[in-house]
């Protein structure tokens, strides 16, 4: 008995295989992504890797992010697939099968489809683990390799998930089955569509989402301030989307349908009540086409620039190879700093390096807010003040500034300060921390001062230097952070970099007695630049396997769109053609009404895109990227080549829309 | 004058590998004069629906002609065709084809949208019509939400408000309930009063009653024809009745003589005559 429920599931299936199909093809490469993603995370060589922690994060939330995603998008193609299924599995009932019997067939077709997207996807991965692992090699610089090696969690935890996913799916199924009547399984599909009404409301609420989000993106000011408004933006911009093909774009054409001299032209008239329907039924799906081809873009977009700015954003960062602090409670007296200094230089000779241009300087930094001209403590304790009004302070003497900006300054007189800020300083005397000082000179920050990340962060104009002639002039300052420099450059293999870094940070290290400094801090751009290659690496990949999997989901949308409206419309145009309608005529209609389906998602998507430049931006600081021209160069060449895509897969599936329609 | 000829009028079917050829219709020859009220009836199978597909120029004969009006159908560019249908020809068929997402003055209109007339003339054509049919107050309704009747008057509406030379109906009554038969035959009646010509294909006998002419198909021809004459609905209801009797009963091969057609004024003979002729 078992034998004929089996070979009735198997006719099912190839009966609808066009449907199918894509689902099984869909539904094996997220298993094959899940289980490379497991294999690669559970291996050594990423616990052995420098930036083991972050990369193992990276990969667990694309883990969870692939799974959740996976689970979705079946469940959502399933329903898809029910739906046109309806009238067969209701011919059967009719027929005589008992829903239990229905119930049977089902489950045997679950069954199959199950064990060939698992099967598909274990055997796929586990061919292109290797491939995929290399890749990930490469991208993050990690010192040893991820063997070939079949990984028993992998298979296990991908048989996990989908099968969960398809038990879940089964009794959503059975559910409907049985809570339908025959000849309402039978009639499904002709069901009377009702004119869609228009909603005011949500369409200008729609609207009203939209523009706040993208108010929000585009005057974010600095990272803080990016980073806590990025979810409300992007969850304003992703409601307004939906209530923008769901409410607006009806009523949009209701207006067009009601200007009756526009609405009662031939193309006109077929295009705009098609539509209305279209977008009704659909707006669901061509909204969904729509924020899954933003995160394509906005996630292969900046993992991408990342990658390839992490040059640039060393550079930016860290302009010397090693940059050593030493932190000091007093002002150290110059016998000191030139001892440091020398013992950087002897650590250097015993490495057999090199080194070129060193510099070292002194700098005072504490935490203030500014009030006009007057500067006071920034107190955390006090309600009124948020982060919005924190402020930083230098102190430097005038011969470590004009070294540091490299331009000569006049001697400023006892009493008096220089003042360089981010904005033309206004008045003539400023206070700071009480005591009132005469402004001798204003100057204009210099593009390469330190500490550029935390002006990026603070995104305000409370930063400002104060150069004052000596160092007995800094000595009313002394109480704060007092900060000593040694910045350099050096030759040498990456290895024998970091080999001299250490030298020197153990040699700094020594000193800390003898010099009497609280604390040092070393940074080598070398070393720098493998934690920068780990996470920026982990990101791109874990952004190219998103990307890829999100394209899919996206492509097997419009597929199932294109098909199911295919075979609504077939009926409409014969009806039509019978009235009298040209094949040219009956073509040109579908081809305008195609094409602004098709090109909508991805013109919104790319709007989206655009609005949301200024607030990716600043946090791309976040990660050291300043390099503003690449970004938009990503941008740019990652929106060409995904229209490129999303216009050939516009191509292909409107091919066998045609087809079915004629 | 005649406003439709058909002159031998045969079509043969063949499958795509040419193994099988079905006869749909064969020799057929009949006319339909101007202002006519003509009903088909036939079995399944007998080639009604070809014929009216054929009629309405949605496919071409194998072989012999159609001419509408003096134009040869079949001689009718394909990029033509479609114009030539809209302007004149008007439809109705069994199963409404009334579009969903058009309202029923939107599904009214179509026809003269496709022959890119203004505006204002067009709803001035519309409301007479409406008030006619009985449908002005549904007008901004949709198909989804009328009865079966009140869409197959909208059909006819549209049928009729571009003028057309021919209106073709295919089992027009097929779908409808007793009360919503009775009104839309008499619709036809009134239409026809006014000078419009009808081809009705029909099963039914009760719908065939009310033409003024009907012709039997058999196996691709023209069997037997029936005028009304002076008869009433119910005579001619009983007339038709004992027709497709002795049709049924008459087995293969036995066949009327093609041309046995049969004079208009006579009145009540001509079945009696058709008997007379088989049983010598």
């Amino acid at each position: 008995m078992n034998c004929l429920y089996c070979k009735l599931a198997v006719t099912n299936l190839k009966n609808n295989r066009q449907f199918y199909l894509p689902y099984i093809l869909a539904g094996i490469v997220s298993a094959m992504m899940f289980y490379i993603m497991r294999a690669i995370q559970g291996s050594k060589a990423i616990a052995a890797m420098r930036g083991a922690d972050t990369v193992y994060l990276i990969l667990t939330m694309g883990l969870v992010i692939v799974a959740l995603c996976t689970g979705i998008f079946l469940f959502y193609t399933n329903s898809f697939v029910m739906k046109r299924r309806k009238k067969e599995l209701g011919v059967y009932n009719i027929l005589g099968m008992e829903k239990k019997h229905i119930a049977k067939v089902m489950a045997w077709e679950s069954v199959i489809l199950y064990v060939l997207t698992v099967c598909g996807g274990l055997v796929l991965g586990i061919v292109f683990h290797k491939l995929v692992a290399m890749f990930l090699e490469k991208l993050t610089g990690m010192s040893e390799s991820i063997p070939f090696y079949v990984s028993g969690w992998g298979c296990l935890q991908t048989v996990e998930l989908f099968g969960l996913v398809y038990v879940l799916m089964l009794f959503y199924n059975f559910l409907q089955v049985s809570l339908a009547n025959p000849v309402a399984l039978l009639h499904g599909n002709s069901v009377g569509e009702r004119e869609p009404k228009v909603k005011w409301i949500s369409a200008v609420a729609g609207i009203g989402c939209i523009v706040a989000g993208y108010y929000i993106a585009v005057t974010v000011q600095g990272i803080l301030e990016a980073v806590n408004m990025f979810f409300i933006a992007v969850l304003l911009v992703i409601a307004g989307t939906y209530a923008l093909f769901l409410s607006v774009s009806i009523a949009f054409l209701k207006i067009l349908k009601n200007n009756k001299k526009y609405y009662y032209q031939t193309t006109h008239f077929i295009t705009v009540s098609g539509m209305l329907y279209r977008m009704k039924r659909n707006a669901v799906g061509l909204a969904n086409i729509c924020v899954l081809s933003t995160m394509v873009l906005v996630i292969i977009s900046t993992t991408v620039c990342l990658y390839a700015g992490v040059e640039d954003s060393l550079k930016q960062n860290f302009p010397k190879e090693i940059s050593a602090t030493q932190y000091f409670d007093h002002v150290p007296a110059r016998a000191d700093r030139e001892y440091l200094v020398e013992q950087v230089a002897a650590a250097a000779k015993k490495q057999n390096r090199e080194m070129t241009d060193v510099s070292s300087y002194m700098d005072i930094v504490t935490v203030i807010h500014m009030d006009g001209n007057v500067i006071e403590h920034y107190d955390n304790e006090n309600p009124a003040y948020d982060f919005t009004d924190m402020g930083m302070l230098y102190v430097m003497a005038r011969a470590d500034y004009e070294k540091f900006t490299g331009h000569t300054y006049e001697p400023i007189a006892p009493g008096s300060v220089m003042v360089a800020a981010s904005h033309l300083f206004e008045e003539d005397s400023i206070e700071i921390f009480g005591t009132t000082y005469l402004v001798a000179d204003k100057t204009m920050f210099p593009d390469n001062f330190p500490d550029s990340e935390l002006q990026a962060v603070l995104g305000n104009k409370q930063l400002i230097y104060i150069v004052v002639e000596d160092e007995q002039a800094l000595e009313p300052f002394a109480a704060y952070e007092v900060r000593h420099h040694i910045e350099l450059d050096t030759d040498g293999t990456p290895e024998e970099r970091k080999t001299f870094a250490t030298a020197v940070e153990e040699a700094l290290g020594a000193c800390k007695e003898t010099t009497a400094f609280t604390s040092g801090m070393l940074m080598s751009r070398t070393h720098q630049r493998e934690e920068y290659m780990a996470l920026n690496g982990g990101f791109l990949f874990l952004g190219l396997f998103l990307g890829i999997l999100f394209l899919m989901i996206t492509v097997l949308i419009i597929y199932y769109k294109q098909t199911s409206e295919g075979y609504e419309d077939r009926e409409r145009f014969a009806i039509m053609t019978k009235v009298g309608m040209g094949r040219d005529v009956v073509k040109a209609a579908i081809n305008t009404q195609v094409r602004t389906v098709f090109f909508m998602p991805i013109i919104v998507a790319v709007l989206h895109l655009t609005m949301a430049f200024p607030m990716l931006k600043t946090i791309m600081y976040v990660f050291g990227l300043m390099n503003t021209e690449l970004f938009v160069g990503c941008l740019v060449v990652t929106s060409v080549v995904f229209a490129a895509i999303y216009f050939i897969v516009f191509r292909i599936t409107s091919h066998s829309y045609y087809r079915i329609v004629y | 004058m005649s406003i439709l000829k058909v002159k031998n009028v045969s079509k043969i079917y063949t499958t795509r590998f040419g193994s099988t050829k079905v006869q749909a219709l064969s020799n057929m020859n009949f006319t339909v004069e101007q202002g006519e009220y003509v009903a088909i009836m036939g079995e399944s199978g007998s080639g009604k629906t070809t014929l009216l597909n054929i009629l309405a120029s949605l496919d071409r004969p194998t072989s012999g002609e159609v001419l509408l009006n003096g134009k040869n159908l079949t001689s009718i560019k394909e990029k033509e065709i479609s114009a030539f249908r809209r302007d004149n020809l008007g439809f109705v068929f069994q199963d409404f084809n009334l579009l969903d997402n058009f309202s029923l003055k939107d599904n009214i209109l179509l026809p003269l949208v496709l022959q890119r007339k203004p505006v204002a003339e067009m709803e001035e054509r519309l409301t007479p019509i409406a008030e006619r049919l009985g449908i002005a107050q549904l007008l901004e309704k949709y198909p989804y939400e009328v009865s079966g009747g009140q869409k197959q008057r909208t059909a006819v509406a549209r049928a009729i408000i571009t003028s057309p030379q021919l209106i073709l109906a295919d089992e027009p009554t097929g779908a409808l309930d007793s009360k919503a038969s009775a009104g839309l035959l008499h619709v036809f009646r009134e239409i026809n009063r006014d000078g419009q010509t009808i081809l009705m294909v029909t099963h039914s006998t009760n719908a065939a009653s009310h033409a003024d002419r009907i012709m039997f198909i058999k196996d691709g021809e023209v069997f037997h024809q029936l005028y009304r004459g002076n008869l009433t609905n119910e005579q001619l209801y009983a007339r038709i009745s004992d027709t497709l009797t002795v049709l049924a009963q008459k087995a293969e091969g036995a066949q009327f003589p093609p041309e046995c057609q049969f004079n208009r004024t006579d009145s009540g003979a001509g079945l009696q005559k058709a008997d007379e002729m088989y049983v010598s």
